[in-house]
């Protein structure tokens, strides 16, 4: 704990939290203002930090007038069927790392886990080939399958270490009144991991709904385009301009993850931070 | 189940002995069969493009279909173009001020956040939550919203930095050699700071009062308590955070793809963003590989500088 006895050491501490705290808000805010201001206004040498005729016709102009409601589409479907298939592989996984003994658990477990560190780019330049191969090249289904890869392994980790803390009793006690392995899991385990469930496919989602090189990558057709590609080949080619609309849109297409964000912080906190307090 | 109606009764001591018998084996399986999606899923996804990537890495010429792959010549002229080529090295060294001015000021940053915040306050949760934002918000959207900040023209940074004298015109940030690197460094540590932030408090929450009691007692200062307490505390957690988040940094490809795509003639062509080009844009797969396995290989000492904490934190 600080001690903020002195003056001096209150002036430092007050001088370090106005610079990080306008680092950390500062391009939020101005993110936001710049979203409501019309376009007179984005466009001054001497900006106002408020807009003074506030508008709403960013918002309209992105939701009406451009391609983004395609995009969030395409991004809710594909980041939303690829976070389930995840969570189904990632519980399937975990469940067999957690609760059953076999050769070479231990080392299949940290392979799952080291399989993390591999550069996406890295990947990308031959799974390209092979999704090409494979006829998934420019559909939704390759692109969906591609996501599976982000979130894996940790959320194999964070379901292992959900279902490690079941007792084993509990399986036990169904498994002597005859239940089948798949009827405990479904009935005994997955009930009791709802909270773990939910952050494994919320993180999953996050970590698709933010993708941009995949997406960019493996999808060429506009109309399966994804929020990444969309938002950068919107406002990024030769009409960058259209400041207003870009934050807008921005703005708009964040919203999903920091929903999904705030629902699962305190576990995804939590889950952040068990080893920093384990060593 | 009607076969069981038909069955004998079985004393049930033994009829549970017998299932155990042939559990193991069963159980086995049961076992190898809920690993094989996610298995199938690794290798589909990341070993087997390894594998192809190795294979593809000594195969000479320009191709993108693995059909073909086959009536390449095989050779190691991949590695010797890319290893006699200046502009590989020049690649290295804008990944190393890239990912070195991304991270130490992240990391100083959120050392001061989480020390700011390791205090009882109210809205603290709050705080500890919001600050997280950029980490969470997808990279594009990060890229954007700085091309808007650091704008040539109408850009509010400019603004700022004209109204207090530092400036008298307005400089295009992210398309002049001199300040490219800068600008694609400032939102790359606006999105790594808050992990650093979180792993500091964590690590600082899990201090026992009672040291700083005893500091305090034995007349140690707020700057000796933090060096002496604090420190020791957290450099664990720290040094691990630092090394994931120069891994992460080293692969970052979105901001500077968005902001600069490696420009203004090639002044933020990071090693990651190179390899992408190589493959996508010359579609010289042979050559994109042989450099993607040599950063594969750089990760790959980072990842083992990590392994004795990480062993620590998964095992």
């Amino acid at each position: 704990m600080l001690d903020l006895a002195s003056r001096r050491a209150q002036f430092v501490f007050g001088s370090i939290a106005t610079a990080i705290g306008f680092f950390l808000f500062f391009p939020l805010f101005w993110m936001i203002s710049t979203s409501f201001k019309p376009e007179a206004e984005v466009f001054r040498r001497i900006p106002s930090p408020l807009p003074i005729a506030p508008t709403i016709q960013n918002y309209v102009g992105a939701l009406t007038r451009s391609e983004l409601p395609i995009y969030l589409q395409n991004s809710l479907v594909t980041a939303g069927l690829g976070a389930l298939l995840t969570t189904v592989l990632a519980v399937c996984a975990a469940y067999s790392f957690a609760k059953f003994a076999y050769r070479g658990r231990t080392a299949l477990m940290l392979l799952m886990i080291s399989a993390q560190m591999f550069p996406f780019a890295v990947l990308l330049i031959t799974l390209y080939p092979l999704m090409d191969a494979a006829g998934l090249l420019n559909t939704r289904i390759g692109l969906i399958i591609s996501y599976i890869v982000f979130a894996l392994p940790s959320g194999t980790y964070m379901l292992y270490s959900y279902f490690i803390n079941i007792p084993t009793e509990v399986i036990e006690a169904a498994r002597a009144d005859g239940a089948s392995e798949l009827r405990i899991l479904t009935v005994i385990v997955l009930p009791l991991s709802i909270p773990g469930l939910v952050t494994v496919g919320l993180y999953a989602f996050m970590w698709a709904w933010n993708d941009l090189l995949y997406s960019l990558t493996l999808i060429t057709d506009p109309s399966l385009r994804t929020v990444g590609p969309g938002l950068l080949l919107s406002y990024l080619g030769e009409s960058r301009n259209d400041w207003g609309g870009a934050m807008a849109s921005s703005l708009i297409a964040s919203l999903p993850v920091v929903v999904a964000f705030a629902l699962v912080q305190r576990f995804f906190i939590q889950g952040l931070t068990a080893g920093a307090v384990k060593s | 189940m009607p076969a069981v109606t038909t069955m004998p009764a079985l004393d049930p001591q033994e009829s549970a002995a017998r299932r155990r018998a042939w559990w193991p084996a069963r159980r086995t399986v049961l076992a190898y069969g809920l690993l094989a999606p996610a298995f199938a899923a690794v290798v589909f996804l990341i070993a087997y493009p390894l594998y192809l990537a190795l294979a593809v890495s000594f195969r000479e010429g320009r191709t993108m279909n693995l059909a073909r792959l086959d009536r390449l010549p095989v050779g190691w002229g991949n590695y010797a173009r890319v290893f006699d080529d200046p502009a590989l090295w020049s690649a290295f060294a804008r990944s190393a001020v890239y990912v070195g001015g991304a991270i130490v000021p992240a990391f100083v940053i959120g050392l001061l956040l989480a020390l700011l915040l390791n205090r009882v306050f109210p809205g603290r949760r709050w705080l500890r939550s919001v600050m997280m934002l950029p980490w969470a918000v997808p990279g594009v959207v990060v890229s954007i919203a700085f091309l808007w900040l650091f704008d040539g023209s109408y850009g509010v940074v400019n603004s700022l930095l004209r109204r207090v004298g530092v400036l008298d015109e307005g400089i295009a940030w992210f398309a002049r050699q001199d300040t490219a690197m800068l600008a694609v460094v400032v939102p790359t540590v606006w999105k790594a700071f808050p992990f650093f932030a979180l792993t500091a408090l964590a690590a600082m929450q899990a201090i026992p009062l009672a040291l700083y009691e005893a500091a305090r007692i034995d007349g140690a200062g707020a700057l000796a308590q933090h060096r002496y307490v604090t420190w020791p505390g957290i450099r664990g957690p720290m040094l691990l955070a630092l090394i994931l988040n120069a891994l992460w940094a080293l692969k970052e490809l979105d901001i500077v793809y968005v902001t600069t795509g490696g420009g203004p003639a090639g002044a933020t062509e990071t090693l990651a963003l190179r390899i992408y080009f190589e493959a996508f844009q010359y579609f010289r797969l042979g050559s994109a590989s042989a450099l993607g396995l040599m950063l594969m290989v750089l990760c790959a000492v980072l990842v083992l500088l990590a392994l004795p904490r990480l062993r620590q934190r998964f095992f």
